[in-house]
């Protein structure tokens, strides 16, 4: 295992050029003698802090004196970790509010840095670009492009390599018998020209590979030689199916290599990537490498005369076509061109909201830094005499909040990475189906995200501990010359407090909401068993009466039914169906409209609803009942039939409940893929009746709606496979069955339901649990703040309250003004969260405002605010009665000794 | 202390890099043996100071070695003790050794 990147990275640019080799060699050295020794995880730790300390020597050099430079020596650090240790409550609650500042930042920000500005993991990588035809009158991008790379690759001399490439599915079958659809990118030997990576074992594709008639080849990725081939160190030279084709492996790549997105199998490109004619062949990317010296923008340039060229000689496929050339990351992320100004922009304002939240975490920090500073006016005012100076003194107190915002930034970034891993995990099973990402996006923290949060650890550091020892100080100098009470509460600090009540407030009801919608999925309770069923999605191949010449005869079942038939002849299963949509997952809206009267208007949420179209046994075969009417027959799939099923939360939602649904007339105006207002609606449809509810969801909420559909009619259907005994350990004997039926047949997703429909649940019970650890730790921030305010004041008017109480001054006044301070702020909280919460309560839902049926609701949400913030100002100052019934303690002649 | 001794670490790492050879004196090599025969934890830094100065002093001469795998395929820095240097730790352990010669219960106890 090598040594951590942004160890390498941070000495390699510290060191002088003659002594680099040698400093990260030693590291390098270092760190691996250490991962035999003590394990991976000790490892890393102890190079970390190695690390630092050779790039603290390193610095040191550089600057050609003895200290870093920044006028701190170690005894400052030592003194702040003891008065960190000191107060060990002040440091875990500023601590752990700091680094969760910063977990969010620095995940935020690699994430941003990944997909805005993807750093592509290969020599020179951020030189390898896509040139493509940006179609003017489509607003799309035209990939066939075989007639013009072909021009390309003779004629730019501003880009070479030039590459075309092309992602097929095939159909991987291994010795064991299972097969599994995998991605090939054909690309042939340019493309591994382009990437610049050698072969871990073996060789990459050379151009004999894609010459007719030769034997085909493969390239395995390394994830794919460990993960089906057991990192077989003989692979090379062994035959695998690839759609029952034998192909030979020739080589592996080495670990993190998916270029050119995520691939793990390469080939040479098929026969029908030749020359074609302008505008006509297969689909296809051309990838290539700005020459030396060449920029993007020179680049373009060439492109654009080649375009104009284009357009008078070809002006009927050419004439809206621009040429284009993005860099590869771009040309993956987005599917259509981004401006880069826009691209910068985007990362720049994501970081504005992060940086604000990080002040607002400080300043409460910083509050409770200032009223410990003040607990040490002894301490500073000897140290200032004694010959310190201001910028000394606010130096030690810097150091203080450095020290501990260092050490939150280190267990910030430790769990940004994990953070990240979470986050890409949802990103990759909620928005592209379970996709693997980008081979340059990981859950990694890069060097520039260290460093990005060691920025926010020294912004930290300013607003918690240099901004209130520069107030603290000046308080000092001006109470030793004019004899009186010197530090004070400023209008800053109230804003600081009433933010930090507003967040306070905002977050349990932001929490609130999200667990309310994610309580839906984590409540809803199937009336099937979910471990009970395995499931599969066909995603291709196995076409009609392949095997019989490929002309799809009638009467011989397809490869789908054949497998059914298999998986019905098992012992174990009882039931096979089919379905677009497996329940419980997600399911594209469709907005209807309803043939006389419903339950809410045809508007936004309204009458948006899931829809999948299922086998006829369907219904039966997970065992849910009907509520109304009938199920599905076969005379419900002649052509001209309008028969639809819904579910009990369509009835609920769309049409009110209570009622008969069936014989209601329903149509579609729009769905997800096509939102055109203006399309001409669909044809009317029959309910012909209600099923219970079995999780069909979409964006807008429960409901939905079943059209009965031949298996053979689905492009790529969900086999559902019931197992009275249990499903588990059943997904690799379909993978077989599948193999067994149709090597060509390719199976993707195959796994319990249990498994198939976690994702949701899980992303909900992580958000919430997120959302409260963070409703948590704002609700602890405001009273720690209150409560260090309210000591203040009293710590620091004890002469004065002394002096009321012996002038006989009554008690209720002496609480007054104690609590004067307290009061304005946590008012002045609670107000603007009150309003920010009331007033979503007044807009109109015409203007995306809630929807209220009638008054009784908004007054009971209204209620229910006024309550909210009431708890909330009840808590505040429950954190003002320690200090306040200490005030009420001091006894006159102490309180004059003291002082005095 | 007089030019031609050395300080404690000093003599330390000279010592370790007249063990290894020239041909195995690096950093990491001379930190891992100090650390195997004193028991004590060595500062990486500290050595890269210390080489650089017993260098500066003209104790040790350094040059590039070959590429080796466990080191990423980097060449480390070898060092090699000089005359200069070989006569400052010998003069250093005589010293050493002269004051420690007329303590024989210290000398016993620690044997």
């Amino acid at each position: 295992m090598s040594a951590p990147r942004w160890a390498r990275w941070l000495l390699t640019r510290l060191a002088p050029r003659e002594r680099e080799e040698e400093v990260v060699g030693d590291l390098e050295e270092a760190h691996q003698g250490r991962v035999r020794r003590r394990g991976r995880i000790v490892a890393a730790v102890l190079t970390a802090l190695e690390t630092l300390d050779v790039a603290l020597v390193l610095l040191r050099q550089r600057r050609g004196r003895r200290r870093a430079g920044i006028g701190f020596s170690w005894l400052d650090i030592k003194l702040a970790v003891r008065m960190l240790v000191k107060h060990p409550g002040l440091s875990l609650l500023g601590g752990a509010s700091i680094a969760f500042a910063i977990f969010v930042g620095a995940a935020t920000f690699e994430l941003f840095s990944q997909v805005l500005a993807p750093a592509i993991p290969l020599p020179e990588g951020g030189r390898i670009v896509e040139i493509h035809l940006w179609d003017a009158s489509r607003g799309d991008v035209e990939r066939r492009v075989l007639f013009d790379a072909s021009t390309w690759r003779e004629e730019l001399r501003t880009v070479e390599d030039l590459t075309i490439f092309r992602s097929r599915e095939r159909n991987l079958v291994t010795d064991d018998g299972l097969g599994e659809p995998a991605e090939v990118a054909e690309m042939g030997a340019t493309g591994f020209r382009l990437a610049r990576t050698a072969p871990l074992l073996g060789r990459v594709l050379v151009a004999a590979d894609e010459r007719p008639g030769a034997r085909p080849v493969v390239v395995l990725g390394y994830d794919l030689w460990t993960r089906r081939f057991g990192a077989d160190p003989e692979i090379v030279g062994r035959d695998i199916r690839l759609d029952d084709i034998p192909t030979t492996v020739v080589g592996v790549m080495p670990e993190g290599f998916g270029f050119p997105i995520a691939h793990q199998m390469w080939m040479a490109p098929g026969p029908d990537q030749v020359a074609y004619e302008p505008g006509a062949g297969p689909p296809v990317m051309v990838l290539g490498r700005l020459s030396d010296g060449a920029t993007s923008e020179a680049a373009q340039a060439e492109l654009a005369a080649y375009g104009r060229r284009m357009a008078e000689d070809h002006p009927l496929t050419h004439e809206h076509l621009q040429a284009q050339v993005v860099s590869l990351g771009h040309a993956i992320i987005f599917p259509t061109p981004m401006p880069g100004l826009l691209i910068t922009m985007v990362g720049l304002t994501s970081n504005v909201p992060l940086i604000l939240f990080l002040i607002l975490v400080c300043g409460n920090v910083g509050l409770l830094m200032f009223a410990r500073a003040t607990a040490r006016e002894g301490e500073l005012v000897v140290r200032s005499a004694l010959g310190a100076s201001r910028r000394r003194i606010v130096g030690q107190l810097f150091v203080e909040s450095l020290v501990l915002a260092g050490v939150a930034a280190f267990v910030g970034v430790s769990a940004a990475g994990q953070g990240l891993r979470w986050a890409l995990t949802i990103v990759q099973e909620e928005f592209v189906d379970g996709e693997p990402l980008p081979f340059w996006i990981e859950a990694r923290i890069s060097p520039e995200t260290v460093l990005y949060a060691g920025l926010l650890a020294v912004v930290a550091a300013l607003v918690a501990g240099a901004w209130p020892g520069l107030r603290v100080t000046r308080a000092l100098g001006e109470g030793l010359k004019r004899s009186r009470d010197g530090f004070r509460f400023g209008g800053v600090w109230t804003v600081v407090i009433a933010s930090q009540i507003v967040v306070t407030m905002l977050f349990p009801v932001v929490t609130l909401l999200v667990r309310e919608e994610g309580q839906v999925e984590l409540d809803y309770a199937p009336p099937f068993k979910l471990e009970e069923f395995a499931v599969a999605q066909v995603q291709g191949g196995g076409a009609p009466g392949e095997e019989d010449g490929g002309a799809g005869e009638p009467e011989s079942p397809t490869p789908v039914l054949r497998l059914e038939e298999r998986l019905l002849a098992e012992p174990e299963v009882a039931a096979v169906t089919m379905a677009e949509r497996l329940p419980m997952t997600y399911h594209p809206w469709h907005q209807v409209e309803i043939d006389g009267p419903s339950a809410a208007p045809p508007d936004e949420r309204g009458h948006r609803v899931g829809s999948a179209r299922v086998a006829l046994d369907f219904f039966d075969v997970l065992g849910a009942e009907l509520v109304q009417g009938r199920g599905f027959r076969f005379s419900d799939l002649e052509e001209g039939a309008r028969a639809v099923v819904v579910d009990q939360a369509f009835v609920d939602r769309v049409l009110g409940g209570g009622r008969n649904a069936v014989g209601v007339q329903l149509r579609y105006l729009a769905n997800e893929a096509n939102r055109d207002p203006s399309q001409e609606p669909g044809p009317w449809l029959e309910v012909v009746g209600v099923v219970e509810e079995i999780g069909a969801r979409c964006f807008y909420g429960p409901g939905g709606i079943y059209h009965p559909v031949r298996a053979t009619d689905l492009a790529e259907p969900h086999l559902i496979a019931r197992l009275p005994a249990g499903a588990q350990g059943f997904p690799p004997r379909m993978r077989a069955l599948a193999v067994e039926v149709d090597p060509t047949l390719r199976l993707g997703g195959v796994e319990t339901l249990v498994e198939a429909t976690s994702g949701p649940r899980d992303f909900y019970a992580f958000w919430t649990t997120i959302l409260v650890a963070v409703s948590g730790l704002a609700l602890l921030l405001s009273l720690g703040g209150i409560y260090a305010v309210m000591s203040y004041t009293v710590s620091q008017r004890t002469r004065e309250i002394g002096i009321r109480a012996a002038l006989g001054s009554p008690r209720a006044r002496t609480v007054a003004a104690v609590f004067r301070r307290p009061l304005i702020q946590v008012g002045l909280g609670v107000c603007t969260g009150f309003l920010l919460l009331a007033l979503p309560l007044a807009v109109p839902a015409a203007l995306g405002g809630p929807e209220l049926t009638d008054r009784s609701e908004a007054l009971r949400l209204l209620a229910w605010v006024v309550g909210y913030c009431g708890v909330v100002a009840l808590v505040c100052f429950t954190a003002c009665a320690g200090p306040t019934l200490r005030a009420l303690r001091i006894q006159p002649g102490e309180a004059l000794r003291v002082d005095g | 202390m007089p030019s031609d001794s050395l300080a404690e670490f000093e003599l330390l790492v000279v010592l370790a890099a007249l063990r290894l050879g020239a041909e195995e004196a690096y950093t990491v090599s001379i930190a891992r043996d100090i650390e195997e025969r004193t028991g004590r934890f060595v500062r990486r830094a500290s050595v890269y100071i210390t080489l650089q100065r017993l260098e500066a002093k003209g104790m040790v001469a350094s040059r590039l070695g070959e590429p080796r795998p466990e080191r990423g395929g980097r060449r480390p820095r070898l060092v090699a003790v000089t005359p200069d240097g070989f006569s400052a730790a010998r003069t250093t352990t005589d010293a050493i050794r002269a004051m420690v010669a007329d303590l024989d219960g210290f000398a016993g106890e620690r044997a």
